[in-house]
């Protein structure tokens, strides 16, 4: 897709497939809907992270089309019914594989970046 | 169509739960909206700016939507059925482009789908017997006459010694004189063995087939009737027990009835006798050095092969050779499968036809890509916007297949209906004798082709405007007008595509037309031009009763108003119905039945010559004085002389003909060679006797009119029912028809190779012309500047006609070496021209190139007439 995209320099545009690990990590604390996962990424990461929410969506239908993740249709606290989100077992256990290659990759650039920290 | 259900059951719960899931996306979406406007809301926001804050943070909902969409696994389906629609819209703002395109299709695709109803019904439906490929015909040879038909007691003898088969089987296309509904009418008849039917796997409709018990001397008459005779004679009547019709004067039981599909190879017939109890006492039956027009199908045991059978076969002749050498000593047996007796001839025509249809529809191909290419080139600041409205560039292509697609099944629509039109009209004119012919319609298969055809256009024509846009830079590009170096090169390959593939037609039409003309210009040996003929077989009797009919009728005819000339002839001119024997003249020797050579053998009355008007070249022609009491005389044609006296005068000669009723025969007369089988086939060398030396049951009598042959017919028609009333006539024919139908293969290719070759050179002149103009129109502002620089007028019309002229001759180097190496295929189609013959390939290069030089010509003098000023202003 070559959609012409005005990046703002304090925005920090996601590398393909954390988007997803995102949404698993943040789905652990149980579930949610749409709107209540794209707050929760935004207020953790203190707004460095400011996603454009609709791509979130695309996201979540494909985490479910691979079964990471279920949806259900609930009643929220104000009376109105909202799709939630739930992390399944194979979800699970796909999050912790993305943490640790995850955390990996962190520390291999750290490496990188800064090579006196390390030693 | 049953097709279209599965896909409605198939996807139609898809659609469904499409529909369901996406009001839930509908519903999940406004859901984030509205929490994220009440959120912004209780921080303070004004409702409004909430509202748009929440639109700007979460970006387009329209591509959201789209983009979750496409994680849906099974969103193919509609995204079609949501392509087709935008590409509907787009082609009905574009009705001119549309219906030129359609229209161009339509003709490619209809002229395929025509054709293809042929070649399917003809060669890709079985043959209408059950496991046709085990079934074999049998025809016998000698060194002098590759093709004999089946000796009566060779047939015997093959049906008690063979191995190869389950069972041989022989029939005898036949007339005999059957009274219907009170009138005496001549039917086609076969007289077959009653293995016959088991052998081509017969069921009847009605009743019960012939069994051997039928086909012995002596037996009972029974009768098998076909379909349509049962319908017409019998009024369709269930109820059979007890029915006779009137054959030849005898009540015969009709035993059974055939189903409607059922057709003897290569024989139309009415009703089937048993052969054996016909034949088997007749002296033409007995005598095994006789071929009495027999022919022999047999059905392979399950297993046999060919080469088996024939090794078979051949034991058994080696037999028969020892054991009668005076009939078989030199004779052999040919067997090849049915199929490709039926259809061999027949499959490489219909096939180079097909290939014809096929190059009119690359060459709509072709137009209609320049058409969508120039299009698409107009369409770019669409394709940009659409491309930064986040559709992909495989989006777009999708979009422009899809066009393409739509396009080409319109066209296709109506190609079917131009085929449904045009399929009769082609089955009557083709002149085939192949099973299924008559049966050519469109059906589902053609209905699949078709499809199938639409589908593969739109792929070609559909990927010229992608190609052309792949090079300049499909949705980035806001500028209009831009044409990519691929784009040019693309349009100069189909430029010359078209006048290559047009020339090709051309070239095969031009040969084709060729050989027509050089068939109808032969000189049959007689006039033919009103010249009527009117078969009549009389049913038994004796000889000379028959000779008297004859003798009379003829007489009768000639005094009739309005006819100069009446004679009997046993084999009329282009008949092919001719007896044949072996001979050798006097002083020649006789070296045995396999070494002789053979000679046409024929049976007339008196005026014979004089009514073809074909004059005598030496000798007298016959008189009433040759009687059967008189010495035996013969007239030979010109071909027999030269072999009887290689100089000098044949008159006088003797002449032993075998089969002849009187063995040794004195030449009194030399005529020019006439055609008997054929325009286009050689002539053989013939003998003619008087009919009252040698009685036959079965002439012909022609009738020279001075008037409409038409007229005629029927008044000597009605002077010879005089004679017996209760003699029907079997055929009428007009020999000037005759003619034109011994051309009838050539005719009927040259026929639709003109009508292709037509249409291709038609879409080339407008296709070129079109490409030229786009180019002009494409240049004007370079040709205004060049203009507005001092260029001359005469100048910039050569500029733009060289152009033109390069891709015209390479087009026609193209087209002359793919001409020929293609116009060996219709090589067995020619007569008289060879299939490199240089005149017709200058003929069509000429042709072809004043064609494509006259549509270069207009736009180049619009080139030349630009107006500097206006083509500055273009842009």
């Amino acid at each position: 897709m070559n959609t012409v995209k005005e990046s703002k320099p304090d925005r920090i545009e996601l590398l393909q497939g954390t988007l997803d690990m995102m949404i698993l990590r943040t789905l652990q604390w149980g579930p949610q809907h749409g709107h209540g996962i794209g707050q929760a990424i935004r207020a953790s990461s203190l707004d460095a992270l400011q996603i454009e929410h609709g791509s979130l969506y695309p996201a979540l239908h494909r985490l479910r089309k691979q079964g990471w993740i279920e949806a259900e249709w609930k009643i929220t606290e104000n009376k109105q019914r909202a799709r939630y989100y739930r992390l399944t077992e194979r979800g699970r256990k796909q999050l912790s594989a993305e943490e640790s290659r995850w955390n990996r990759m962190v520390e291999a650039i750290a490496r990188v970046m800064k090579p006196a920290s390390s030693s | 169509m049953p097709c279209w259900k599965q896909i409605a059951e198939r996807y139609l719960p898809w659609i469904l739960w499409r529909g369901h899931e996406e009001r839930e996306l509908d519903e999940e979406i406004r859901f984030h909206l509205q929490q994220e406007q009440n959120l912004r809301v209780e921080r303070g926001e004004a409702p409004t700016a909430a509202r748009q804050a929440a639109h700007r943070d979460f970006g387009n909902v329209r591509r959201v939507k789209e983009v979750t969409r496409e994680m849906w696994s099974w969103t193919t389906f509609e995204s079609i059925l949501r392509d087709g629609r935008y590409a509907f819209r787009q082609l009905r703002r574009a009705p001119g482009f549309s219906a030129v395109a359609i229209a161009t299709l339509a003709l490619g695709i209809g002229a395929n789908s025509a054709i293809f109803s042929v070649v399917d019904a003809v060669l890709l439906k079985p043959l209408p017997y059950p496991e046709a490929e085990r079934l074999v015909t049998i025809h016998e040879a000698l060194p002098e006459a590759s093709y004999l038909n089946a000796s009566w007691p060779d047939f015997l003898d093959w049906r008690a010694q063979n191995r190869a088969f389950d069972d041989i089987a022989v029939f005898q296309p036949n007339t005999v004189k059957v009274r219907e509904n009170g009138e005496p009418v001549m039917a086609p008849a076969a007289f077959v063995s009653a293995s016959l039917f088991t052998v081509l796997g017969t069921k009847p409709a009605l009743g019960r087939l012939l069994s051997a018990e039928d086909d012995r001397a002596g037996a009972p008459p029974v009768v098998v009737v076909g379909n349509s005779f049962w319908r017409k004679a019998l009024k369709s009547d269930p109820d059979l027990s007890g029915k006779t019709i009137e054959i030849g004067g005898d009540d015969v039981t009709v035993a059974g009835v055939l189903a409607p599909e059922f057709r003897l190879p290569q024989v139309e017939a009415d009703v089937y006798l048993p052969i054996g109890r016909m034949m088997s006492g007749s002296e033409s039956f007995t005598d095994r050095g006789n071929h009495p027009g027999l022919i022999a199908v047999a059905r392979l045991r399950p297993g046999v092969t060919l080469d088996r059978a024939r090794a078979d076969m051949n034991t058994i002749m080696s037999r028969l050779a020892l054991a009668y050498p005076a009939s078989n000593r030199h004779e052999t047996v040919k067997l090849a499968l049915l199929p490709d007796v039926l259809l061999g001839p027949i499959r490489p025509e219909l096939l180079m036809l097909l290939g014809a249809a096929a190059l009119v529809l690359l060459l709509a191909c072709a137009n209609v890509a320049h058409l969508a290419m120039a299009r698409a080139t107009t369409r770019q600041r669409e394709f940009a916007i659409r491309g930064s409205l986040g559709a992909g560039r495989g989006r777009l292509i999708r979009q422009l297949l899809t066009e393409s697609t739509l396009l080409s099944l319109g066209g296709g629509g109506i190609g079917v209906l131009l085929a449904r039109w045009t399929v009769g009209p082609l089955v009557r004119l083709s002149p085939y004798q192949a099973p299924g012919l008559a049966d050519a319609h469109v059906d589902s298969r053609v209905l699949l082709f078709t499809f199938l055809a639409s589908l593969t256009a739109a792929l070609l024509f559909g990927f010229a405007p992608i190609v052309q846009a792949a090079y300049s830079r499909l949705n980035l590009s806001l500028r209009e007008g831009e044409m990519g170096r691929a784009g040019r090169r693309l349009r100069s390959a189909l430029f010359v595509a078209e006048v290559a593939i047009a020339l090709v037609l051309a070239t095969g039409a031009g040969l084709l037309l060729r050989s027509v003309s050089a068939l109808l210009h032969v000189d049959p040996g007689f006039h033919a031009d009103h010249l009527t003929a009117l078969g009549v077989v009389r049913n038994g009797g004796p000889a000379d009763r028959n000779l008297q009919y004859f003798t009379d009728a003829v007489d009768r005819v000639a005094h009739q108003p309005g006819v100069s000339a009446s004679a009997a002839v046993m084999c009329p001119p282009l008949s092919g119905t001719c007896w044949t024997s072996p001979y050798w003249g006097q002083g020649q020797s006789a070296t045995g039945n396999g070494q002789l050579p053979w000679t046409a053998l024929n049976m007339i009355t008196p005026g014979y010559f004089a009514t073809i008007d074909t004059p005598l070249m030496a000798g007298r022609a016959f008189m009433d004085g040759d009687t059967a009491g008189s010495r035996p005389v013969a007239i030979v044609n010109q071909t027999m002389a030269s072999h009887l006296a290689t100089a000098g005068n044949a008159v006088g000669k003797l002449l032993h003909v075998q089969y002849s009723a009187h063995e040794l025969l004195e030449v009194v007369g030399v005529v020019p060679d006439i055609k008997q089988f054929g325009v286009g086939v050689p002539v053989m060398p013939e003998v003619y006797v008087p009919v009252a030396q040698m009685p036959v049951n079965f002439m012909t009598v022609v009738v020279r009119s001075t008037g409409a042959s038409g007229v005629a017919a029927r008044q000597a028609a009605l002077a010879m029912r005089s004679v017996d009333k209760e003699q029907p006539i079997a055929q009428v024919t007009a020999l000037s028809e005759a003619i034109l139908q011994s051309a009838g293969r050539q005719r009927f290719a040259a026929l639709l190779l003109s009508l292709f070759g037509f249409v291709a050179l038609s879409l080339a002149a407008v296709g070129v012309s079109g490409m030229m103009a786009y180019t002009v129109t494409r240049r004007t502002r370079e040709l205004g500047i060049r203009i507005a620089l001092g260029a001359r007028r005469s100048e910039v019309l050569s500029l733009v006609l060289r152009q033109g002229v390069r891709l015209v001759l390479y087009g026609v180097l193209t087209g002359l070496s793919l001409a020929w190496m293609l116009t060996k295929l219709v090589r067995n189609l020619l007569y008289g021209v060879q299939p490199h013959d240089i005149s017709t390939f200058a003929a069509a290069t000429l042709l072809l190139a004043i064609c494509a030089l006259a549509a270069c010509i207009l736009p180049a003098w619009r080139a030349a007439h630009v107006d500097p000023i206006e083509a500055l202003r273009h842009e």
